[in-house]
C-alpha cells in the first residue's frame, strides 16, 4: 500500500537531496564558475570584481609540469591499486574463504588497517622513513649500513605508494570475501568431482562468477586513486621532494590552500572530476564488454 | 662557508632548515643582506639583481651540503628538533624560538653571518613590532575619554612597562635592561637585538600574499637549480603588480 502513494517517498528523499544540493552540487557548479575567473580571495566580497580569465587556467594546465607529474602519478596509482589492492585482496579472500576455522580472525586482522586514520598511518610511515633516527635507518645502522634517504627523488613515489596501498587492501578483501560467499559450494563440489583442481577452480569458477564484484572493486579503486590525498599529503606535503610525488588531489590542495591560487585550484578540481567520470566509464565499459 | 665545511666534516648538519616547509627566514635574510635595507624594502616591477643573488645563495648552500639530507621532505618542527638534539648546528628563526631551547648555557644567538659581496651592514635584521596598543577613534573623539586613553597607552608603552612585558623573552620595543636570572642564551639574544644596525620589515609585509607564496614555493626548485631565482621573483612581482592594480 505504501508504494501506491508516492508522496511518502518524497518526504524521505527530499531532505537528502536538498542537503546534497546545498553542500555538494551548488558548490561544485560554483567551483566550475570560479575556474573562469581570477579569484583574488576565497569569496567575492562586495566591491570586488574578479577579472574574467576565460579558458586561461585550462590552457595553463596544458603547460604545467606539475599537472603532468600529478596525472602520471595518479595513473600509476590507479594501476597499482588494481594490481595490489584488488589483486591481493582477491588472493586473500580466496584463501580465507577456503579455511573453516579462523575466518573471522582473518577478516578482522586484514580489515583492521581501514579503521586506522590515514593521517595516523601517514605520520607513522613518515617516522619510519626519517633520515635521522627513523625506524628503517635505525635497523640499517644496527647492521652497520649507511642510512638511506627513503624519500629521495628516486624512491619517494614508491615509499608513498606502499602505505597507501597497504592501508586499503582490507577494504577490497572484505568486499570480495562477501562476493565469494555468494557462490554456491555445490558448484565447487561438482567441479571437484569432475577432477578440477582448486587452482583451476579459481580461474574457471571463481573469477567468472565474481566479474561484477571485481568490476565494482576496480571502479572504486581507480576512482579512489584519482582522489587520494590524506596519506600522501601527510607524508610528503607539496609533492615533496621537488614536486615529484604530486597526485591530482595533493596538487589541487597545494595550489588552492598553500599557494592561495584558488581559481587554478578550482580548475584542477574540475579536471579531477572529469577524469574520474571518464575513468569510471572506461572501467565500466571494459568490465561489461567481457561479461 | 668555513663553518659549514667544519660542521659537515664532523658529522653535524650545518643548517637546520626545511626548504619545503619554512624557508621564510632564510629567504628574508638572504635578500636583505644581498640588497641592503633600501633595496630589500622596495617593491620593484622586475626582479632586481640583488634579490636574485640573495635567493641563488640557496643553491650555493645546498651544494655545500649545508641543509639536512631530507630537507625537501621534512617539516620545520623536525629540523627544529634536530637543532635542539644537537644534530644540527645553526638555526635561523624568530625570537620566540629561544623559549623552546633547553640548552641555554651552550647555545648562543649570533648575528646573521652575511654573504659575499653583501650590501647590508653587519648586524642588519629582519624584524619589527607588528602588534601594540591602539586608541579607538571613538575614544579619541570623546573629550571625557581621550586623556584616560592616552594615559593608559603611555602607561603600557613606557620603558618600565616594556621591561615588564618583555620579561626576557623575544625582542623588546625599546632598549631594556637584562633581568636577574637571564640565561646566557637570553642575554646573547638581548645583545644581538640591541646591537642591530637596521631593522627591516619582511617582504610578506609589502607584497601580495599570493605573490609571496610564489617565492616560498619556488625555493626548493631554486636550491636544486631546477628553477631560476629570476623567474620565480619575476613571476611573484608580476602577480603582485596585477593584484595592486585591481
Amino acid at each position: 500500500m505504501l508504494y501506491k502513494k508516492k508522496w511518502p517517498l518524497l518526504v524521505f528523499l527530499v531532505p537528502g537531496i536538498l542537503f546534497m544540493l546545498v553542500f555538494l552540487y551548488i558548490p561544485f557548479l560554483n567551483n566550475i564558475k570560479n575556474s573562469f575567473y581570477d579569484m583574488t580571495g576565497i569569496v567575492e566580497l562586495p566591491g570586488m570584481n574578479w577579472k574574467f580569465l576565460g579558458l586561461d587556467n585550462y590552457k595553463k594546465m596544458l603547460s604545467d609540469v606539475n599537472v603532468r607529474i600529478a596525472i602520471l602519478n595518479s595513473v600509476k596509482m590507479m594501476v597499482l591499486t588494481v594490481v595490489f589492492e584488488v589483486g591481493i585482496g582477491f588472493v586473500l579472500a580466496v584463501m580465507v574463504s577456503n579455511i573453516k576455522k579462523g575466518q573471522q580472525f582473518f577478516r578482522t586482522v586484514y580489515f583492521f588497517p581501514i579503521v586506522i586514520s590515514a593521517t595516523a598511518i601517514g605520520l607513522m610511515f613518515k617516522l619510519f622513513y626519517n633520515y635521522n633516527g627513523g625506524m628503517l635507518n635505525q635497523i640499517l645502522e644496527a647492521f652497520g649500513k649507511e642510512p638511506v634517504n627513503w624519500l629521495k627523488p628516486e624512491l619517494a613515489l614508491l615509499m608513498v605508494c606502499v602505505p597507501t596501498l597497504w592501508s586499503y587492501v582490507g577494504f577490497y578483501f572484505v568486499i570480495l570475501l562477501t562476493g565469494l560467499s555468494d557462490i554456491s559450494d555445490d558448484i565447487y563440489e561438482a567441479a571437484s568431482i569432475d577432477g578440477c583442481t582448486k587452482f583451476k577452480q579459481v580461474f574457471y569458477i571463481t573469477l567468472p562468477m565474481m566479474k561484477t564484484v571485481i568490476g565494482t572493486c576496480v571502479t572504486l579503486a581507480v576512482t579512489g586513486a584519482l582522489k587520494v590525498f590524506d596519506l600522501p599529503w601527510v607524508m610528503v606535503p607539496n609533492g615533496a621532494p621537488q614536486g615529484l610525488t604530486h597526485f591530482m588531489g595533493t596538487y589541487m590542495y597545494q595550489t588552492a590552500f598553500a599557494m592561495n591560487n584558488y581559481d587554478y585550484g578550482s580548475t584542477i578540481a574540475v579536471v579531477i572530476v572529469i577524469l574520474g567520470i571518464v575513468v569510471a566509464k572506461a572501467v565500466d565499459f571494459i568490465t561489461k564488454e567481457r561479461s | 662557508m668555513t663553518a659549514i665545511e667544519t660542521f659537515k666534516e664532523n658529522g653535524i648538519i650545518p643548517i637546520a632548515c626545511s626548504l619545503n616547509n619554512v624557508p621564510h627566514y632564510w629567504v628574508e635574510f638572504l635578500m636583505l643582506y644581498a640588497a641592503g635595507p633600501d633595496g630589500y624594502t622596495e617593491v620593484p616591477q622586475t626582479a632586481p639583481a640583488d634579490w636574485v643573488k640573495g635567493l641563488e645563495t640557496f643553491k650555493t648552500l645546498r651544494d655545500l651540503g649545508a641543509f639536512p639530507e631530507d630537507t625537501d621532505t621534512v617539516d620545520d618542527a623536525y629540523v627544529g628538533q634536530l637543532f635542539k638534539d644537537k644534530k644540527a648546528a645553526m638555526q635561523l628563526d624568530g625570537s620566540w624560538y629561544l623559549g623552546g631551547v633547553t640548552a641555554t648555557d651552550t647555545t648562543v644567538v649570533i648575528p646573521f653571518p652575511g654573504i659575499e659581496g653583501q650590501k647590508a651592514e653587519a648586524g642588519a635584521m629582519v624584524g619589527g613590532i607588528s602588534s601594540g596598543f591602539y586608541i579607538t577613534k571613538k575614544a579619541w573623539d570623546d573629550p571625557d575619554k581621550r586623556d584616560a586613553a592616552v594615559k593608559f597607552v603611555m602607561a603600557h608603552t613606557n620603558k618600565d612597562a616594556v621591561q615588564k612585558y618583555w620579561n626576557g623573552n623575544g625582542q623588546a620595543a625599546c632598549a631594556v635592561e637584562p633581568i636577574d636570572g637571564m640565561s646566557p642564551l637570553a642575554i646573547s639574544g638581548l645583545d644581538y637585538s640591541s646591537a642591530a644596525t637596521s631593522i627591516s620589515a619582511p617582504t610578506d609585509a609589502r607584497i601580495d600574499p599570493e605573490a609571496y607564496k610564489v617565492i616560498i614555493g619556488g625555493i626548493v626548485g631554486i636550491s636544486t637549480g631546477a628553477t631560476s631565482a629570476e623567474d620565480v621573483i619575476n613571476e611573484a612581482l608580476t602577480l603582485n603588480a596585477e593584484r595592486q592594480a585591481q
